[in-house]
């Protein structure tokens, strides 16, 4: 049957290569490249606004930060002030100033209880020239000038004026000395419109002023520092640091001094900022990075996964188009693939019924085509000597060659019969269809058939229902029960109790007419051809019967099909016979 | 009212009040029957108290020891007042004690800037004065006068003497740099100042990384601590003292530093108090010394002075204790041995005085070198180590190394 079909070139299509031209490589990158894309835009955007936004928050907490330290650095500055205003203005201070003058000793003790504080070293007493006239010791005093052993110059230390006092220094530290600043008043004069005898100052602890710069301290911000107008930056601690170029951020402090944030040395090459970023930045790839291996093996597995199911279905589309029709295309699931799996199966199931159909239709063809040519060509040289033959002058004594001629006129019908049989089968008559009462020509039939079923002793019973009615050409339709009738009693000829049923009825909308005998049934082998013309398990007959009567049902839109049970599926001889079954349309 | 007026006026308030609050002990002998009337200072109230009342009760064991041990000794009376630690308060109580007591000599002080100071009001009032507790050498080199007598270990010997160790322990530890850290004020400087000049005098080459001075009292030592830290020495020596040396180890350790850095601390980290307010928070190995050790020198009389201490007052000496004892011992026997009984004589008597003390090892004495007026003592340096005796402490000091006064000799 597949030998039928044309030669399509070429059938096999082209091998599918991922990495040449599979549409499913295509949609593999094009997968990753809509994955990748929106996640290299939102990393870029979200670097820039956390980056910007980082940074405006930092700097606002950094101003923050800056301003917490100037004004402690402030408070502190004006703890001292006031506490030298109240020293400035003692009524007998001056004389601290005189040689060899005795100060009481309330005052002094009121001095001494002002500089007796851990952040203070002492006070001093300088005249107009800024000379040291006298030095009074704080519990912190160390060194000169409160001690012999050091030496004490303000000379080349700035001076630098906050409202009506002066802040000199600061003195950066020396070895076994910590760094220290005078803060400065001038003493009020004894009496008015005399010149003031000179300035009292505290010299105090640079350490102390600075220790707020601990608030911008942190490792990942930088370090403050305490710039001064000399340019020198102190940390925290009042260590001197190098001055930084990358401030991050600052705020003036005093006359020409700056409180600085800066970057930390570890941080010379890059901003924290930077760093920051670049790290930030890092994490940012490593998560994109990881996304798309992520994506890749997902997309990878899937396409193998989708290659996986779509090459059954390549092979069998393959398999199909070289008539394979036979071929099944395994499915599993209830997905798309699956479905389509299932279309194609059924698509060849279709297409295997619709090629079947046409080489039984041409087949029909071929056969009817050959039959009229033969018909034709056999009618009527068999008409002329059939007229020859019975113009054929004969002796009446001579009743051998009577009989001959007699055998020989049949024998002609015979074979014209015969040529009748073959044109009915392949060019019938198209039918003229009615509505017919089923009933009514089963008994027309029976009332035919009953006489030879007699002679067969053969029982004959019909089973009807009144309203049964089909749609069929009644003459068609009679001729086909006439013709199971026929091969019934044929199938019955000589066997004991044979008995021929009729059947009409209606179910779902069809009319079925069966007729069912009890004969010794058709073979397994030979169901399967018995409605093919020239078919036929008799020694006579043309085998055109049950092929006509098929192909007569086949016009009127019905079907006949046979049910039989063969002596050789049974092992009981009763049980065998054969039901022919007709459906047709109501 | 303006606010300096305001300020006066408080301030005016707050010295009536604590000046007539002072505290003054008395001990010894009564004034009327006293061969020598004293006029000490040290604080008896506040965050030092213990610092004072362990000098009182020095000074009280003195007292016994020369009652019991030596019959010809003379009566003593002690005035002792509470200087709380204030200067201002020192200089009024020093007038007080010259004026109204009418003490023959001045002793004590613990901060060494009211030392300093008692020591010029001694110069120029012509008056003994024993200094005990203190540790500045400036009193005895640069502000150095006839009736100033400093009868304990200074910083210039216990940093000598550390400079001494340090140099040995470079043979062996080929340690490079060193790092410091002390209290802001005379004392912190003094002892870095001088152990700096000890190690130069000695030839030992080394590296300063880094030098920081905290402020007095104060309760963090993050910021310092961080600092080291970020660039640690091989040796941090330490100049603290009293509380500021227990909340800076305390904390160093907690920090790891003293894991990072070799901790030494020469002139009294070794001490009682510290040892006994860290215990389980001093690693081994620091290296440690002060004035006066609870476990060495390891001798009949040292024990003796901690046991009479321990029995009288329910705890061991701090170093105060055996400095003011020192002074009670050396002005006993300045008075005996003094031909004339007079200040003038008991002055100059104490000028190369021999005196055998708790804290003198065997075969050594205590002398008061006549050019410096600095007692001559010896310097013991250990190092932490866990202690068995659970009785006194669970960290005590080992592996003694000795040093005797100049020229230094070096015992093992």
């Amino acid at each position: 049957m597949e030998s039928s079909i044309p030669a399509q070139e070429p059938t096999r299509s082209q091998s599918i290569r991922f990495w040449e031209n599979s549409i499913v490589r295509r949609y593999f990158f094009l997968s990753l490249l809509v994955t990748f894309i929106p996640l290299v835009i939102t990393i870029f955007l979200y670097d820039r606004l956390t980056g910007e936004l980082q940074q405006n928050i930092d700097q606002q907490r950094y101003q923050l930060q800056l301003k917490q330290v100037k004004s402690e650095m402030t408070s502190m500055l004006q703890r001292h002030q006031t506490a030298l205003r109240a020293i400035a203005s003692l009524p007998d201070i001056g004389k601290l100033l005189q040689k060899d003058v005795q100060l009481s000793s309330a005052t002094l003790n009121l001095i001494y209880f002002d500089i007796d504080r851990p952040e203070i070293y002492g006070a001093l007493f300088f005249s107009h020239q800024w000379q040291l006239k006298q030095a009074l010791p704080g519990q912190s005093a160390s060194g000169s000038p409160y001690w012999n052993g050091d030496t004490f110059s303000i000379e080349q230390l700035p001076k630098i004026q906050i409202g009506s006092d002066w802040l000199i220094g600061p003195q950066p530290p020396l070895r076994g000395k910590s760094g220290w600043y005078l803060i400065a008043r001038q003493i009020e004069a004894l009496d008015q419109g005399k010149e003031s005898p000179g300035y009292v100052a505290f010299q105090v602890r640079l350490a102390s002023l600075t220790s707020p710069l601990t608030i911008l301290d942190s490792e990942q911000s930088g370090y403050g520092c305490l710039k001064t107008s000399s340019n020198s930056c102190f940390s925290s601690l009042a260590g001197l640091k190098p001055p930084s170029k990358n401030t991050i951020s600052s705020v003036n402090f005093l006359s020409n001094w700056q409180i600085q944030l800066n970057p930390d040395v570890s941080f010379q090459q890059a901003s924290f900022y930077q760093e920051s970023q670049t790290s930030q930045r890092g994490l940012y790839m490593a998560v994109a990075i990881i996304t798309l291996t992520l994506v890749s093996l997902f997309f990878t597995a899937l396409v193998a996964r989708t290659r996986r199911r779509i090459q059954p279905l390549i092979h069998g589309a393959e398999a199909i188009a070289d008539g394979h029709w036979n071929h099944i295309i395994p499915s599993t699931g209830h997905d798309e693939i699956t479905q389509l799996t299932r279309s194609l199966n059924r698509m060849a199931e279709q297409l295997k019924s619709l090629m079947s159909a046409r080489i039984q239709m041409e087949k029909k063809v071929t056969q009817g085509d050959f039959a009229t040519g033969v018909a034709h060509e056999i009618r009527n040289p068999l008409a002329t000597i059939k007229v020859c033959l019975q113009s054929l002058p004969l002796s009446s004594n001579n009743a051998q060659a009577t009989e001959l001629k007699q055998l020989m006129l049949e024998e002609i019908d015979r074979i014209n019969q015969l040529i009748q049989n073959l044109l009915d089968y392949s060019k019938p008559p198209k039918p003229l269809t009615h509505q017919i009462d089923c009933s009514a020509l089963l008994q027309r039939v029976l009332i035919l058939v009953e006489p030879l079923a007699k002679e067969h002793s053969i029982a004959l019973t019909l089973k009807t229902s009144d309203q049964t009615q089909c749609k069929a050409d009644p003459e068609q339709l009679h001729q086909v029960i006439m013709n199971l009738l026929l091969n019934s009693i044929e199938a019955l000829s000589g066997t004991e109790h044979g008995q021929i049923h009729l059947h009409c009825y209606q179910q779902n909308d069809k009319a079925v007419i069966t007729v069912t005998d009890n004969g010794p049934g058709i073979s397994e082998t030979d169901q399967k051809k018995v409605m093919e013309p020239f078919f036929t398990t008799k020694t006579s007959g043309t085998g055109l019967g049950l092929a006509i009567s098929a192909r007569l049902v086949e016009l009127n839109n019905g079907q006949l099909s046979l049910s039989s049970r063969g002596a050789d599926q049974t092992s009981n001889q009763l049980d065998s016979g054969t039901t022919a079954i007709l459906t047709f349309n109501i | 009212m303006t606010s300096p007026l305001k300020s006066f006026l408080y301030g005016l308030t707050l010295l009536a009040s604590s000046v007539l609050s002072a505290e003054e002990v008395v001990i010894g002998s009564s004034p009327a029957q006293a061969d020598l009337k004293l006029g000490c200072m040290y604080p008896l109230s506040g965050s030092s108290a213990l610092w004072g009342r362990d000098a009182v009760a020095g000074m009280k064991l003195a007292l016994t020891h020369l009652a019991t041990k030596k019959k010809t000794a003379p009566q003593i009376t002690i005035y002792i007042s509470d200087t709380m630690g204030k200067a201002y308060r020192s200089r009024e109580i020093t007038q007080q004690l010259l004026t109204h007591k009418k003490v023959d000599a001045l002793c004590g002080v613990v901060n060494s800037a009211i030392a300093l100071e008692t020591s010029r009001i001694a110069k120029k009032k012509q008056i003994l004065f024993l200094g005990a507790g203190h540790s500045t050498s400036r009193t005895t080199e640069e502000e150095l006068h006839p009736w100033y007598f400093h009868l304990n270990n200074d910083a210039s010997q216990s940093m000598m003497a550390g400079a001494l160790y340090l140099q040995e322990l470079q043979k062996t530890d080929k340690w490079k740099t060193l790092s410091y850290i002390g209290p802001d004020y005379e004392y912190g400087h003094q002892i870095w100042q001088k152990l700096t000049q000890s190690l130069d005098a000695l030839g030992v080459k080394y590296q300063i990384n880094d030098e920081f001075y905290s402020l007095h009292n104060e309760s963090s030592y993050g910021t310092y601590i961080k600092a080291i830290a970020s660039n640690p020495p091989d040796i941090l020596i330490n100049g603290h003292w009293t509380q500021d040396l227990v909340r800076f180890v305390e904390q160093a350790n907690n920090t790891g530093l003293l894991q990072q850095s070799r901790f030494a601390n020469f002139d009294t980290g070794g001490g009682y108090f510290a040892l006994s307010r860290l215990q389980d928070s001093l690693p081994d190995g620091l290296i440690l010394s002060a004035r006066h050790h609870i476990n060495w020198p390891e001798t009949a009389r040292n024990q003796e002075f901690i046991d009479h201490f321990y029995q009288q007052n329910n705890r061991l000496p701090t170093f105060v204790a055996q400095d003011a004892y020192t002074v009670i011992i050396a002005i006993a026997d300045a008075w005996q041995q003094s031909p004339e009984k007079s200040m003038a004589s008991i002055r100059q008597t104490l000028e190369g005085l021999k005196l055998s003390l708790p804290e003198d090892p065997v075969g050594f004495q205590s002398y008061i070198d006549p050019a410096t007026h600095k007692i001559m003592q010896v310097q013991a340096i250990g190092v932490t180590r866990r202690s068995t005796d659970k009785e006194t402490l669970s960290v005590k000091l080992a592996d003694w190394k000795i040093y005797y006064p100049e020229p230094f000799h070096y015992d093992r």
